[in-house]
């Protein structure tokens, strides 16, 4: 096409450097380069994941120490009597512990239970300690701060929450009983289960084959690198979507069994030691006259599911609720399913923390609230007053 | 998977190794027809593929009708083509009721419509050394590398490549994966964020109480667009590049730059070369030529360049969409370059060639030039991704105050910012080790593109968002 007179100003311009470098002439490689250029690629990553550890530890820092914890004489994890502690996890805030003289995490004292007032006792694992929030969003007091706003006797609750497992509660039940309380809520999750289930599980019959070690040596290198705030903070915000909460989930989820529909032996197995761990708690309680609540709290998956009316195959997030609530009718508890009362709010998965997995303050106010419900819906005679004041409250 | 995805890597890593398996030339083309028709059936479903291949035919006829002689000219056949083309297109300016009433993919559809016409052009005028085969014809319209966005590559070349090629070279495939990863990390991460700025500033001037919020948001949402528009097609482009590469097709370059440009003509040399270069050749040089041979005028000349500028930009501006708006984008682009033709016209007569060359290596005069040409540009480019009811809900927002002060500051800023940019670009390009620029050298771009990957995965964790889909693939 021949050139017009104008066409001199519109003349593609070259010279780009990664031009000429794409169409030039082809050179070999230097040998050294084939060593160079891969340590190269490798220092940059070092460094790179090097610098982003530092600057996820900032964004994720953890600091101060859960330092009342003791182990009591009978081996159970207590916290020490009027201590106070402090203590940060990576995605939560700095959390004040402080503990009464009884090693509870409750403002009240633990003494004698003042006159005309109702005393709830909470007994549980970490959800019921209120591990990582602070002690004002904790859903005890939280409930204790409802049912003092509605109701016209006074409440107290004292948290005997802590690292236990559930199948050692009924050890505890004999402390619960001498603090007199009127209503004792047993709190219960998906990990509790897997806990009382999962202490003593069978070794792989494959550790020893060469595949076996393999696998147990990438297992090991990858919970080192799970410890690295650089991966804390990557799972962190993977797991801030919801999609990859369900992959990560159905891949390698914890407490699978306990939801999984229909359910397996190992399932069946787990609700079974829970139903024998309840049987020897309420044998202890019996003849008390105590109100024995049992609280089924769901795990962040489960209350995602429910909250954005997601499926996934094989997994019923309302399994582990209706289980524990069959379980605790039948051995005369009052069954509290907490699990709907996330369906209320959109995203639910977001009221846990992502990593750690348990409720954080928002999560709890969704506890609290449903204890709050359950508590004064008539089925606790002391709170049974509460019940028309809530209901106008409500209104 | 028609963008800058994770998945269309995967495809094309798979036609990569297939392609290669065997370095025989009818192996290369079997692949890549394969490799094409199935991007093309994956990209949109098979049944509203039927007016494009429709399209495709009529354009194969028209070659072979030209080819055998049985047309002397391309004109009929270029008229039909265009005629069709803007029918298949849907334009909003054309009654509705012209149109086809099932949906269909328009998928590639300018694409194929530029590389159509310059077929009928090029074997109509004898420039096409051989007779196109169907297979050949097919490839060159439908590869996969551009079919969505281009760059629109001379069939000439295209076949020579096919035919030379051979099995890549570590270091070509080295440059491969430097530009396959430059381009990604362009369309998803820098276009990712320019978007989200651009997004967060347009919400920020609707909720804006005060007059400084407005002007420096509006600064914002005008001045992020061109960067995020450069990051979304120039990566798109930089990876299909690669791929191609690694495929033994060489690519055009479509991107020189455009920001480093001294004026609107420089810039459309800079940006999207190869439409601008298939324009220039197809419809600038052409119409110049006839209105040269019209009216042989030597004072005319001038007079002639500037409409030839004029007419070509504006169809340029007017093929970005489909809307009025569009077409008045086209009117800016058209507006921009004879504007700047006139001025240089004007310059040289005022001041004589000696002292334009004086003024022009001047550094502050070429800071000026630059910020004035980004400028315009984001001025113009309000106009494609803004419709006009929403851009009069940003003006009322806004207020034609804010608004001139927010294009001042772009001028300002535009002006500062890339002759730093410029200055520290230069100064870096001249450390040296031994004989090798430092910035070039291989173990620096490999340890840049590490950098890139890695900075990559830590931005999909941190923003969780997809990335935008490539907007010429909608042109």
């Amino acid at each position: 096409m021949n050139s017009s007179p104008m066409s001199v100003e519109f003349e593609q311009v070259t010279g780009d450097c990664s031009t000429s470098e794409t169409q030039g002439p082809e050179h070999r490689l230097p040998r050294r380069d084939w060593l160079l250029l891969p340590l190269i690629v490798l220092s940059v990553t070092i460094v790179f994941l090097g610098a982003s550890d530092l600057v996820a530890d900032r964004m994720f820092p953890e600091t101060g120490q859960l330092s009342c914890a003791i182990i009591d004489r009978f081996g159970l994890p207590r916290q020490k009597p009027n201590c106070v502690c402090r203590y940060k996890n990576p995605e939560g805030p700095l959390v004040e512990y402080r503990y009464n003289e009884c090693g509870y995490r409750s403002a009240k004292p633990c003494g004698m239970k003042p006159r005309d007032t109702v005393r709830v006792v909470v007994m549980g694992a970490s959800v019921a300690w209120g591990l990582y929030i602070p002690a004002a969003e904790t859903f005890g007091t939280r409930t204790e701060a409802a049912l003092n706003r509605i109701c016209s006797r006074p409440v107290e609750v004292q948290n005997m929450g802590g690292m236990v497992l559930f199948k050692d509660l009924p050890k505890l039940a004999r402390e619960a009983l001498g603090l007199t309380p009127d209503v004792i809520v047993l709190t219960v999750g998906p990990f509790d289960l897997e806990e009382l289930a999962g202490t003593e599980r069978p070794s792989n019959p494959h550790a020893q084959s060469i595949v076996g070690r393999t696998k147990l040596a990438w297992h090991n290198l990858m919970a080192r690198a799970r410890q690295s705030k650089f991966v804390f903070a990557a799972y962190h915000y993977m797991l801030l979507d919801t999609q990859v909460l369900y992959e990560a989930y159905m891949h390698m989820g914890g407490s699978r069994e306990v939801m999984r529909s229909p359910q397996t032996a190992e399932g069946d197995q787990m609700y079974a030691d829970f139903a024998n761990a309840l049987d020897r708690m309420m044998a202890k309680l019996a003849g008390s006259g105590v109100s024995v609540v049992v609280m089924a709290v769901p795990n962040r998956v489960a209350a995602a599911m429910v909250s954005n009316r997601s499926h996934l195959d094989g997994t019923d997030p309302l399994l582990f609720g209706r289980r524990i609530s069959e379980i605790a009718v039948q051995h005369g508890a009052i069954a509290l399913d907490v699990t709907p009362g996330f369906a209320n709010f959109a995203h639910a998965e977001q009221l846990y923390y992502p990593v750690d997995n348990h409720p954080n303050g928002d999560g709890h106010a969704v506890i609290g609230q449903a204890l709050v419900d359950r508590l004064t819906d008539g089925s606790i005679p002391q709170l049974a007053a509460c019940r028309v004041t809530s209901q106008i409250a409500k209104h | 998977m028609a963008g800058a995805s994770v998945s269309f890597l995967v495809f094309a890593t798979v036609v990569i190794l297939f392609s290669n398996l065997w370095p025989r030339t009818e192996w290369r083309q079997l692949v890549l027809l394969i490799a094409s028709v199935a991007f093309l059936c994956i990209c949109a479903d098979k049944q509203s593929l039927v007016p494009l291949i429709a399209f495709l035919g009529l354009g194969y006829v028209g070659l072979k009708l030209i080819e055998s002689g049985r047309v002397r000219t391309a004109t009929p056949m270029v008229v039909v083509t265009i005629l069709i083309y803007i029918w298949l297109k849907r334009y909003t300016f054309l009654p509705s009721s012209l149109f086809l009433r099932i949906s269909y993919s328009t998928l590639g559809l300018s694409y194929i419509f530029f590389r159509v016409l310059h077929l009928l052009e090029d074997a109509s005028s004898g420039m096409l050394e051989r007779p196109v085969s169907l297979v050949s014809y097919v490839i060159y319209t439908l590869n996969f590398t551009t079919l969505v966005a281009g760059p629109i590559q001379r069939y000439q070349d295209f076949d020579k490549s096919q035919r030379e090629a051979r099995r890549p070279s570590v270091t070509r495939v080295g440059l491969a994966i430097e530009r396959i990863i430059t381009g990604f990390f362009k369309t998803n991460v820098l276009a990712l964020i320019f978007s989200m700025l651009h997004a967060g500033a347009i919400n920020q001037i609707m909720a804006a109480a005060q007059w400084q919020t407005s002007v420096l948001q509006g600064a914002v949402v005008i001045a992020s667009y061109p960067f995020f528009l450069y990051c979304n097609f120039s990566g798109y482009i930089d990876i299909v590049i690669g791929i191609a590469l690694l495929l033994g097709i060489s690519l055009p370059e479509n991107f020189d730059r455009p920001f480093s440009s001294l004026c609107f003509i420089d810039f459309w040399n800079r940006w999207h070369i190869t439409l601008s270069t298939w324009f220039k050749t197809y419809v600038y040089n052409p119409l110049v030529m006839a209105l040269m041979r019209r009216f042989p005028s030597e004072s005319l000349a001038p007079v002639w360049g500037v409409t030839a500028f004029f007419v070509t930009f504006f169809l340029v501006g007017a093929w970005h969409g489909q809307t009025f708006a569009f077409l008045f984008f086209g009117v800016l682009q058209a507006l921009g370059v004879s504007i700047n033709k006139l001025y240089e016209i004007a310059l040289a007569a005022a001041l004589g060639r000696k002292r334009v060359r004086v003024l022009s290596s001047n550094g502050f005069y070429i800071a000026v030039c630059r910020g004035l040409t980004f400028t315009w540009l984001a001025f113009t480019l309000v106009w494609s991704w803004s419709s006009w009811s929403r851009l009069a809900g940003l003006t009322t927002a806004m207020g034609a105050g804010a608004i001139v002060a927010s294009l001042s500051l772009i001028l300002l800023a535009a002006t500062v910012g890339l002759a730093i940019w410029e200055a520290g670009r230069t100064h870096l390009l001249r450390i040296q080790w031994g004989q090798q620029v430092v910035l070039q050298s291989r173990y620096t771009r490999t340890a840049w593109c590490t950098a890139l990957v890695l900075f990559w995965i830590a931005a999909e964790l941190l923003l969780r968002q997809p990335a935008p889909e490539i907007v010429y693939k909608t042109f």
